[in-house]
């Protein structure tokens, strides 16, 4: 085997309780993703950075660190990748997606705060995500009370800059985050020691863009009624796209689109015709998070679309490449990112106009509107999400769970009923 | 027999991921069906999350006429019963 002990004995880890997580780790994998039949051949590149999730990744940072490089860990799709790339920096993603970690995040944290956000503490302070030992900086944001919080206490352990997102859309908010995004470029630049410049971050705009059209061309696919590619796999492309390099990523992402096209074009459907087709909104489902997906679609259904963070909110709208100056460009960002329609955000109907859209568009059957225990957010818009779509009389179901394996069978009752109701 | 086959599936394992992507891309090559998996821990009492080729019990002898002819390397070739169930509900 593969062995990268000495990796993460070199990077503090508690290796002997990460042992635990690579243990669980095969059967989740084994049963989500290779009990399905048909799967889209590009999918391999996927399935080999899963199998070695926390080996390969992380030896290509360490290797980019001995060269000087810095590596900034991220926690939302609102952070601008392309500042941190314009000084030679590497993003990587470090939401926490598996119950292994909360034990260590309920250490500090309350119980009822998300599971995502103690499993990122716990991931951190229980030193068993290799990720999150890697990077050099981590860069918060202010779109919700309890990753606030958290901030605090990983701000103790690991250099923390937070982002103040707005929280409305006036024109005000779009200048002020504008300035966000300004303050966050020299604070970058001192920690990489790297001059941003306005052709440094046209390139590292023309990146993230290119990273965007290619997911999207995946998701354009997912609106065929021949659907060529499952959930649980759109799903795992776009939580991993979170981690690589962003050039590869689009590689990656254009070489399994350019499959999905032909096998469109061939009638090539990883479903029966009829399938009922649903799409998910709510909450980011961070990688390992794969509970959801899987229950749907060993029910009957087919995932065709996650109106979430991983997912279109990650990719949908490109940075106009125009700017000359770093001002202009800077703005750009700004009006890009102030786009993504979050529940922090009030009034949020930007996210029920999305999916409206998005039902559409990737002509969906029903809706499942899943928010993680204790997101107070996403679970109060489920009100407004639910009697929007029954207006347009889309059924809808309404769910909360967490990282936790218990709610499985109640979960594949509801499901289960909600799909029986769709095909009737 | 056929019975107990379809809760068989074979694994191959490798010393480290290059091993594993180039017998994975001769196989591809010879069209032999193989998916890159995690190895299980059944199989590995070493703590590394390494690759494994996932083999079908109907495919298994073209793979190993294939390793042999090719002298591809590989650590082992292992029988595992159920260890894919698309609804055991275990993530992680």
């Amino acid at each position: 085997m593969a062995d990268y002990v000495k990796m993460w004995e070199n990077l503090g880890m508690d290796v002997k309780n990460h042992d635990n997580l690579c243990q669980v780790l095969p059967t989740a994998v084994g049963d989500v993703f290779m009990t399905q039949e048909n799967r889209p051949k590009a999918m391999d590149f996927w399935d080999m950075v899963i199998a070695e999730v926390h080996g390969i990744r992380p030896a290509e940072l360490i290797e980019e660190q001995k060269k000087g490089r810095k590596v900034f860990g991220t926690f939302c799709v609102y952070v601008p990748d392309e500042v941190i790339i314009a000084a030679n920096g590497i993003v990587t993603g470090l939401c926490g997606g598996s119950q292994f970690w909360v034990p260590d995040g309920e250490k500090v944290l309350p119980k009822n705060v998300c599971p995502l956000v103690k499993a990122s503490v716990g991931a951190r302070l229980g030193r068993t995500c290799p990720f999150f030992r890697i990077a050099d900086m981590y860069v918060g944001e202010t779109t919700c009370d309890g990753k606030k919080k958290a901030y605090e206490i990983l701000g103790k352990d690991v250099p923390m800059h937070i982002m103040d997102v707005p929280q409305m859309k006036r024109e005000k908010d779009i200048i002020k985050w504008k300035e966000e995004i300004t303050d966050f470029a020299k604070i970058v630049e001192e920690f990489t020691g790297n001059e941003i410049t306005p052709e440094k971050l046209a390139e590292a705009i023309r990146i993230c863009n290119e990273k965007r059209k290619a997911l999207q061309r995946v998701y354009d696919c997912r609106k065929s009624k021949c659907l060529p590619i499952s959930g649980r796999d759109a799903l795992l492309m776009t939580q991993i796209s979170f981690f690589d390099d962003p050039v590869r990523c689009a590689q990656m992402c254009n070489r399994l689109a350019d499959e999905l096209e032909q096998r469109i074009k061939d009638g090539v459907s990883v479903v029966p015709e009829g399938t009922k087709r649903i799409l998910i909104t709510g909450t980011p489902l961070a990688v390992p998070n794969w509970k959801l997906h899987n229950i749907i679609e060993t029910s009957g259904a087919a995932v065709v679309c996650e109106e979430m963070c991983t997912g279109t909110r990650y990719f949908e709208n490109l940075v106009d490449e125009s700017g000359e100056t770093l001002d202009e460009q800077f703005m750009n960002l700004s009006k890009r990112y102030m786009k993504t329609n979050c529940a922090c955000f009030t009034p949020n109907t930007g996210r029920i106009d999305d999916i409206l859209r998005m039902v559409d568009e990737y002509q969906v059957d029903g809706v499942i509107d899943c928010s993680l225990m204790f997101c107070c957010l996403y679970d109060t818009e489920k009100l407004a999400v639910s009697e929007a779509l029954k207006a347009k009389n889309i059924p809808v179901l309404s769910l909360e769970t967490d990282y936790t394996d218990k709610d499985a069978e109640q979960l594949r009752t509801r499901i289960g009923a909600f799909v029986e109701m769709l095909n009737q | 027999m056929e019975e107990k086959n379809k809760h068989i599936r074979y694994y191959i394992l490798f010393d480290n991921h290059t091993q594993g992507m180039m017998l994975h891309e001769l196989l591809d090559k010879q069209g032999l069906p193989n998916r890159i998996a995690p190895a299980p821990r059944d199989t590995d009492g070493k703590a590394a999350c390494g690759m494994a080729l996932l083999i079908h019990p109907d495919d298994i002898d073209a793979v190993r006429t294939c390793i042999e002819e090719n002298h591809a390397e590989y650590v082992n070739i292992v029988p595992l019963e159920n260890q894919l169930q698309k609804k055991r509900d275990r993530y992680c």
